[in-house]
């Protein structure tokens, strides 16, 4: 469902984020992105969803060459995918359940099916009581789950998360990562880039270890280190 | 298709709220364009009437040899009237050139008391001439046996039309520089909006809209404040233009002023569909930037 072969990213200014990435992930796995900060785990998410083009090589999604495609196909792929952006991307001029809804009104859902979905959502990721919040009345821990609340309500094939749990206390990081395996269980491929040390390590799932912009480990049941 | 309409509406007008001050800023500078457009425009119309109504003016006077019959001064009025550049002929008798002198002389025209009855004046006939055409009308009417003299005054005729035509040059030409400051500033002015929602834009296309879908309500946006500048700009222009031809009809009387009822509506009704067409053109313009994410 997503693949990488001899993908390099160099940013303006001679920054080399990835270097030659060549990496197969299946429709429905788990996998978890780690390593150091600066690595190249926010790169790899960008170049999946189409923020930025790679300086070589190839990324497809579903078999489509991301780098090719035409800006008007752009927003069709990124439908398909859900992203958690580790700086949240929330509208801070918005209800917590209009930053939701955003993401289902931009597909031209119903009000219907927003107001069907949304409070759904809200409650998987136990935000039900602050839908008319505003973004900066929340903590960090908070923002970061309404992000992850408008990732996944357009229920899609792929979910990409940028260290979703990097401003939360544990337990309510287990309480995303059990949500990230629910959704996955249900057959949504699943991306996590993180450095959650312990629960790299409990979950024994695929892990995927990026130093420098390179590969330096790719394990079906890793540890973080 | 109508919910994307009916959500486009609901998401502009919720975003002039969200952005009153701003939206607040773009209204009053489009007002303010479409205003000073506006006026020019009004003035230049008034401008160019005074032009015609002075063009108007413009006549010859053709004094006749003593003696003609009636029979052969009416057939010379209508040789006359068939002359290319004539708009106008009347015939003035001596007696009733006299009786005008007598009024534009006023209290002096006892003056005339002293001519007596041997009344010195020739009959003329008056002709209201195109001002282009003033020098074939004068040799033509030179050439007639009927007439004895042609008084035209020449240079003031050419430099008439000299004013008019730099004023309608003139005109045109500010218009269209007026036309295209208004466009600048008011998508500049746009843009500022569009800026100060610049990281909307990027979230909306993050996750997934389509340029259109992020468009639609910017656009309409712009439209609304765009019609809504040009309705304030028309109002004001609409009490304006009462107002100082209130001030021109009774300081400077002799100044034809065209009348408001007559002038203002067509003026508003350009004004407003060029607002509404700026704002948006305004708004598609500077969304072009921040769409390529
Ligand atoms: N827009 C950019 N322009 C230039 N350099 C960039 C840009 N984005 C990232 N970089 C650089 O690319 C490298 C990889 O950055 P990236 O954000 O992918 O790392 P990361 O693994 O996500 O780090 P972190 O764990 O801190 O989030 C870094 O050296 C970073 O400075
Ligand atoms: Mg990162």
């Amino acid at each position: 469902m997503i693949e990488m072969y001899g993908v390099s990213k160099v940013y303006p200014g001679q920054v080399v984020a990835l270097d030659d990435i060549n990496l197969r992930i299946r429709g429905g796995e788990f996998v978890f992105l780690v390593g150091p900060s600066g690595a190249g785990k926010s790169t790899f998410v960008r170049l999946v969803y189409g923020e930025e083009r790679p300086t070589r090589g190839l990324v497809l999604v579903d078999g489509r060459n991301v780098g090719r495609l035409r800006p008007r196909e752009i927003p069709y792929l990124r439908r398909r995918l859900g992203v958690v952006f580790q700086d949240f991307k929330l509208l801070n001029d918005r209800t917590v359940f209009e930053n939701v809804a955003f993401a289902l009104r931009v597909t031209g859902a119903s009000g219907r099916e927003i107001r069907r979905r949304v409070p759904a959502v809200l409650s998987l990721v136990g935000l039900e009581d602050r839908a008319r919040a505003r973004p900066l009345e929340l903590s960090g821990g908070e923002q970061q789950r309404v992000s992850l609340a408008r990732a996944i309500v357009t229920g899609p094939s792929a979910v990409l998360a940028d260290e979703p749990t990097g401003n939360l206390d544990p337990d309510t990081s287990w309480d995303i990562v059990n949500l990230l395996l629910r959704i996955n269980r249900a057959g949504t491929t699943v991306v996590m880039a993180t450095h959650a040390k312990a629960i790299v390590d409990r979950l024994r799932m695929r892990v995927v270890a990026i130093e420098n912009g390179r590969i330096i480990r790719d394990e079906p049941r890793g540890s973080y280190s | 298709m109508i919910r994307m309409w009916w959500r486009a509406w609901a998401e502009a007008l919720s975003s002039i709220r969200r952005n009153a001050l701003l939206s607040g800023v773009s209204v009053s500078t489009v007002a303010l364009c479409l205003l000073v457009l506006g006026a020019f425009v009004l003035a230049a119309l008034n401008l160019q009437a005074l032009a015609g109504t002075v063009e108007a003016q413009v006549e010859v006077r053709a004094f006749l040899k003593d003696g003609l019959s009636p029979q052969r001064t009416s057939q010379l009025v209508t040789a006359v009237q068939e002359l290319a550049g004539v708009r106008e002929v009347k015939f003035v008798s001596r007696g009733e050139a006299l009786r005008r002198l007598g009024e534009q002389l006023g209290k002096d025209s006892g003056v005339l008391e002293a001519v007596g009855d041997s009344n010195p004046l020739p009959d003329a006939i008056e002709v209201k001439v195109e001002p282009r055409l003033m020098d074939q009308v004068t040799e033509a009417l030179s050439a007639m046996s009927e007439v004895d003299r042609v008084l035209g005054r020449r240079e003031l005729v050419g430099r008439i039309l000299a004013v008019t035509q730099a004023m309608k040059a003139l005109g045109l030409g500010l218009a269209a520089l007026l036309a295209v400051a208004t466009l600048v500033v008011i998508a500049n002015t746009i843009r500022l909006t569009v800026f100060a929602r610049r990281a909307e834009v990027r979230i909306m296309k993050l996750v997934g809209a389509t340029d259109g879908f992020i468009r639609g309500p910017f656009v309409l946006e712009g439209m609304m404040l765009g019609f809504v500048g040009a309705v304030v700009a028309s109002a004001a222009a609409w009490y304006g233009y009462g107002w100082l031809s209130g001030l021109v009809r009774s300081s400077l009387p002799f100044i034809p002023v065209l009348p408001r009822d007559q002038l203002l509506p067509s003026v508003a009704l350009g004004l407003v569909a060029l607002g509404t067409v700026l704002g948006a053109l305004g708004s598609a313009i500077s969304l072009r930037r921040f769409l390529r994410v």
